[in-house]
């Protein structure tokens, strides 16, 4: 296998996996089916690439113009829902059920929650078995073949790793970080997913001093295809820290966000008098102190790689190489842009203002506003506050945020998408803030009651200058 | 931003029609269905779109599957029409032209 074979086969299988952690959450028979042909179609897009462009940025593309993973069971979970209103035309009572029988196993769960040991609550049961040692938040380090393929030194999977962290916590649940976003599953000693047909095992292994979790990756690979699964490698947080790879070395100049623009032959070849007034491929980069870079490919959401002082995916097959220098006065940062076998020139980044806003965010104190407080729900999106009407919501489309739930003590839990995962970010009065976020809200009062607006801080405002749109909610109660 | 996702929405909305009125021509392998829509102005999809919408197609039984030998590798997979589908179809783009002129009239104002 070539290198530029292997490095495909790499991001095919990781956007396969992505693809059936999303078709998951749909209940169909043809997902392995949907499975089997989009690695076909991936197949044939990379034979069509003649061998001069199998690039990596050029099988960024392909996975990019496959669209996001989420969308496949969208699509797929649409035929359900219709078929469901067609049989039966009573959501609102199913909707009814499911609230009832969610109280019903929370009265339960909190009944056992006395009892040692509790159980699972699900349809199955099993005994819930505490591994106390395993309380708490693990953060994936990487991605290995076999255990003792890991090497703390030097890390093996070449790409983003997908699963960010584990949260182990007593009576059996378990939190998946990914991508953001939280996925409850449920473990018991020695195993995560204990009612599933391959339940994921894990082990603890001491190297060098320092303990590490080896927990199996149970894909489509080893469930359709039989093959030995993966395992993700995580570190014990004993905070909130965030966890520094062993083989990162930091460059504090590259930290934050950079926008291209510009592509040069050679470094000498830039005069930033002359910039490219084209359109670029590569859009933005942000450098974060823990070896983690996102950029991003034309309105792709941004991509995850490894980084660490001068270079860029310094484990992957082809490592770039970058380095800043100043032109007048100002910092730019050029980008090695290269195929397996040469240099094809350099993207060229300026520096963008979103690093001194979030340091200036981080150190905003907490003050209370108590109109704010408690829940909200959303009921609009709109371009811009005046054109919001309380009887004519005009967004005809789902609503990503559900709610905010507002707490005294400056934390506001974000309610998102439709598996309603919940995210905890920081507020302060008039301002929805963290690492990620810097969103202003006010509150209107109207005939019906008090509406909040907040800023949607999308790439288009914080990339392109555009003005934000507005989410519209609705004090809850 | 307001259009761009009423786009999105309608492309989406509008990919079961596509797709039946694609294989109304001929059989056609999904890679294959792909490539002839890129090249339709208006119909830029997200390539693996194709798939659950054709898994959709498939459990109504408006479209089946069968594998083909291939000059250059693997058997394809070729999708095709049912009777069922043919039907539907027609009475889909009938559905589809009224759309097409009630919305004209609305245009026009030909109903004030």
């Amino acid at each position: 296998m070539t290198s530029e074979h292997q490095q495909w086969q790499e991001l095919k299988q990781n956007y396969l996996k992505h693809v059936e952690q999303a078709l998951a959450s749909v209940d169909s028979p043809k997902t392995a089916e949907i499975l089997n042909d989009v690695a076909a179609h991936l197949e044939n897009k990379y034979a069509d690439l003649p061998p001069e462009h199998r690039t990596w940025e050029a099988f960024q593309q392909i996975i990019t113009e496959m669209g996001p993973p989420q969308e496949y069971a969208e699509l797929l979970s649409e035929d359900t829902t219709a078929a469901k209103k067609a049989a039966f035309g009573i959501n609102e009572f199913l909707a009814v059920v499911f609230v009832i029988v969610l109280m019903a196993v929370g009265g339960y769960m909190v009944y056992n929650a006395k009892k040692i040991p509790s159980q699972i609550s699900t349809e199955k049961s099993v005994e819930f078995e505490l591994d106390e040692q395993m309380l708490g938040k693990w953060i994936s380090i990487d991605f290995v073949k076999m255990i003792d393929d890991f090497d703390p030194a030097k890390k093996n999977w070449g790409s983003s790793l997908y699963l960010k962290a584990l949260d182990f916590q007593d009576k059996g649940v378990i939190w998946w970080l990914i991508e953001g976003k939280k996925y409850k599953h449920h473990w018991t000693k020695g195993k995560v997913n204990p009612l599933s047909e391959r339940p994921a095992f894990y082990y603890l292994r001491n190297i060098d001093g320092q303990t590490y979790l080896f927990c199996e990756w149970i894909s489509g690979d080893v469930t359709i295809r039989g093959q030995e699964p993966f395992y993700y490698v995580f570190k014990k947080a004993t905070g909130n820290e965030t966890i520094i790879p062993e083989w990162f070395e930091n460059d504090p100049q590259a930290i934050g966000d950079w926008l291209s623009v510009d592509f040069v032959k050679t470094i000498e070849d830039f005069n930033p008098e002359e910039q490219q007034t084209a359109e670029l491929y590569l859009k933005t980069l942000r450098f974060e102190d823990n070896g983690q870079l996102w950029w991003t490919i034309g309105n792709s959401q941004p991509i995850g790689l490894d980084w660490t002082k001068g270079k860029i995916r310094p484990f992957g097959i082809w490592p770039a190489a970058y380095s800043i220098k100043p032109f007048n006065g100002v910092d730019y940062l050029f980008y090695e842009y290269r195929t397996k076998y040469s240099n094809q020139g350099y993207y060229v980044f300026k520096r963008t203002e979103r690093p001194e806003q979030v340091e200036e965010t981080k150190k905003m104190p907490f003050e209370n506003d108590p109109q704010v407080l408690g829940p909200w729900t959303t009921v609009d999106f709109v371009g811009s506050p005046e054109t919001f009407q309380p009887n004519q919501p005009s967004w005809r489309g789902k609503l990503f945020l559900k709610s905010l739930d507002f707490k005294e003590e400056g934390l506001v839990e974000w309610c998102l998408g439709e598996d309603l995962m919940e995210i905890n970010h920081r507020w302060t009065k008039g301002r929805l803030l963290d690492e990620e976020i810097d969103a202003r809200y006010f509150i209107e009062r109207y005939d019906d009651g008090d509406y909040l607006f907040m800023e949607w801080n999308s790439g288009d405002v914080t990339i392109r200058g555009q003005k934000p749109a507005y989410y519209v909610l609705k004090k809850a109660g | 931003m307001y259009v761009d996702n009423w786009q999105t929405q309608l492309r989406k909305g509008m990919l079961d029609i596509v797709i039946l009125n694609l294989l109304s021509h001929g059989a056609c392998h999904g890679y294959e269905m792909v490539q002839r829509m890129r090249k339709i102005e208006g119909l830029k999809i997200r390539e693996g779109n194709v798939y659950p919408i054709l898994a959709r197609l498939q459990q109504e039984a408006l479209v089946e599957s069968y594998a083909e030998p291939s000059a250059d590798g693997p058997p394809r997979k070729y999708f095709k029409l049912t009777a069922a589908g043919v039907e539907t179809l027609a009475d889909m783009n009938s559905h589809w032209e009224q759309m097409i002129d009630s919305i004209q009239h609305v245009r026009k104002g030909d109903f004030l």
